[in-house]
């Protein structure tokens, strides 16, 4: 019968969740990321509204995170369309190309150092081959450069 | 010596309680590991951050764990001792850590794809919270909706928005200034909020219980009293203690006859009128019929709420689909007007 503690555990993780996803959203300039760390933020919440919910013993709050669930669903989909339609507009998902957005009296941000790639972040992940290799055509390689 | 004005004495205790306080360092070093882990655009090893963060993870478990009995910051949070046995504190701790760690690795991750991957982990982590705290269907639904929905599309973005490797601005942020701001505000809002949760005092609900397991200690007519008959306590005017609906009607009667003798001792309590009944219906989270009463709760208090999410989900659907083709034949006008 340690509801209290319990409670106070929720609500400091639930806050630990949501700093880290707001430092993630500030920081982070990849369009994709930033949007990953808005649902972060809302996970933070929703550990809440359900420590709430148990603490009171009342089903409004995990109604509540119920609605949420439903609505990230949502604004994912929206985002994510937004997304493709900046990244075929600029070919990148870098935030700064729409800094055009400002205030006109402040002045553009730009990047004062790029640096190189490490060997370290070039580690994609894998996938165990299976079944027989299949025959690549030269030619369409060249046509499709990207794949 | 003269005497220092009361202030500077106030603050000089203040201050020396904060710098004392091991919880305050565990929150500060956290904050730095952060920093130090965030991409930058210099070449600085990832260890440092790591390091620091494992000695403030370290810290902070030693701080619940009550390793240092004198710290003054979080007197009254007890992290670890929750309801139960060392087995549940385990199954606790270690969502917890999986949560936490997984969600520093989201933002850290230099590539968009393994961040949406270290997110899915991050979800497993809450979905355990909450299945631990009792809420089923929402843990099966982060599951489901989360790691299986809005990750994966988050995954068929990026590997169409991003397919020919890494990219520039994953490996740099909006310099040291932005950083080390979102940094600090984040280390002041855990703090405060910590704070805030630490000065809690001890729940009613949990005074109540103690008074019945004193009276299961004294007394001795063959009733097993337990503190999980409690469901509710509320205080107003009137102190309302409402147990569950599957106590028996034996106990009832003991816990009327017995409990106002104990709780009037509480000083608080004293000159207020006290109500013992027994719930209708059980209202209790933990029931066995956990679906059904959330069902219920969600399809008759909150029907009007349902049926505008239907909606919203529809709309945004559309939005989603109109969104894509009207950039689609504006793209294609400007290229042939161009």
């Amino acid at each position: 019968m340690n509801e209290l503690n319990l409670l106070s555990n929720y609500l400091l993780l639930g806050s630990l969740l949501f700093v880290i996803g707001m430092v993630g959203f500030i920081v982070r300039r990849n369009m994709i990321v930033m949007f990953l760390c808005a649902e972060m933020m809302l996970q933070g919440v929703a550990l809440s509204f359900a420590a709430w919910s148990r603490f009171h013993h009342d089903w409004g709050g995990q109604v509540m995170v119920i609605f949420m669930i439903a609505v990230a669903a949502c604004e994912a989909g929206i985002a994510l369309a937004l997304i493709l339609m900046l990244f075929h507009r600029s070919d990148s998902l870098d935030i700064v190309v729409w800094q055009d957005l400002r205030e006109s009296i402040l002045p553009p941000y730009v990047d004062r150092q790029i640096p190189e790639e490490m060997d370290e972040d070039r580690v994609w992940p894998t996938l165990t081959p299976a079944g027989i290799e299949p025959d690549v055509d030269i030619g369409e390689q060249t046509h499709r450069p990207r794949i | 010596m003269g005497r220092l004005p009361p202030a500077i004495l106030f603050a000089e205790s203040t201050l020396k309680n904060l710098v004392l306080d091991p919880l305050v360092w565990a929150i500060a070093l956290g904050g730095i590991a952060l920093y130090a882990l965030i991409p930058r655009s210099t070449k600085v090893s990832r260890s440092i951050g790591v390091t620091l963060g494992a000695i403030s993870v370290g810290l902070f478990l030693l701080c619940t764990m009550g390793f240092f009995p004198t710290h003054q910051f979080l007197r009254n949070l007890p992290l670890l001792p929750l309801n139960g046995t060392f087995t549940s504190q385990l199954v606790f701790s270690v969502c917890a850590l999986v949560t936490i760690v997984s969600a520093v690795c989201t933002i850290t991750m230099r590539s968009p794809v393994y961040a949406a991957i270290w997110f899915a982990v991050t979800l497993t982590g809450v979905s355990g919270l909450l299945l631990f705290q009792g809420a089923q269907f929402l843990g099966l639904a982060t599951i489901v909706v989360y790691a299986g929905a809005i990750v994966v599309t988050f995954l068929f973005v990026v590997m169409l928005a991003q397919s020919d490797g890494h990219s520039t601005y994953d490996r740099i942020t909006w310099g040291h200034v932005p950083r080390a701001m979102s940094v600090i505000a984040a280390v002041l809002m855990v703090s405060v909020l910590t704070f805030a949760v630490g000065r809690e005092s001890q729940d009613e609900r949990e005074q109540v219980a103690m008074a019945i397991e004193q009276l299961n200690r004294e007394a001795s007519n063959g009733v097993e009293l337990t503190a999980d008959q409690l469901a509710n306590v509320r205080v107003s005017d009137v102190i309302a203690v409402d147990l569950r609906s599957d106590v028996s009607d034996e106990t009832l009667k003991i816990l009327q006859s017995q409990l106002p003798a104990v709780l009037t001792q509480i000083d608080a309590w004293q000159n207020k009128p006290l109500r013992i009944e027994k719930l209708s219906r059980n209202n209790d989270l933990l029931d066995s019929e956990h679906m059904a009463h959330l069902g219920a709760e969600m399809f008759g208090r909150h029907l009007i709420s349902v049926e505008l999410a239907g909606t919203l989900l529809l709309v945004a659907l559309v939005g989603a689909i109109s969104i894509v083709i009207q950039g689609r034949s504006n793209d294609q006008e400007e290229s042939t007007t161009s």
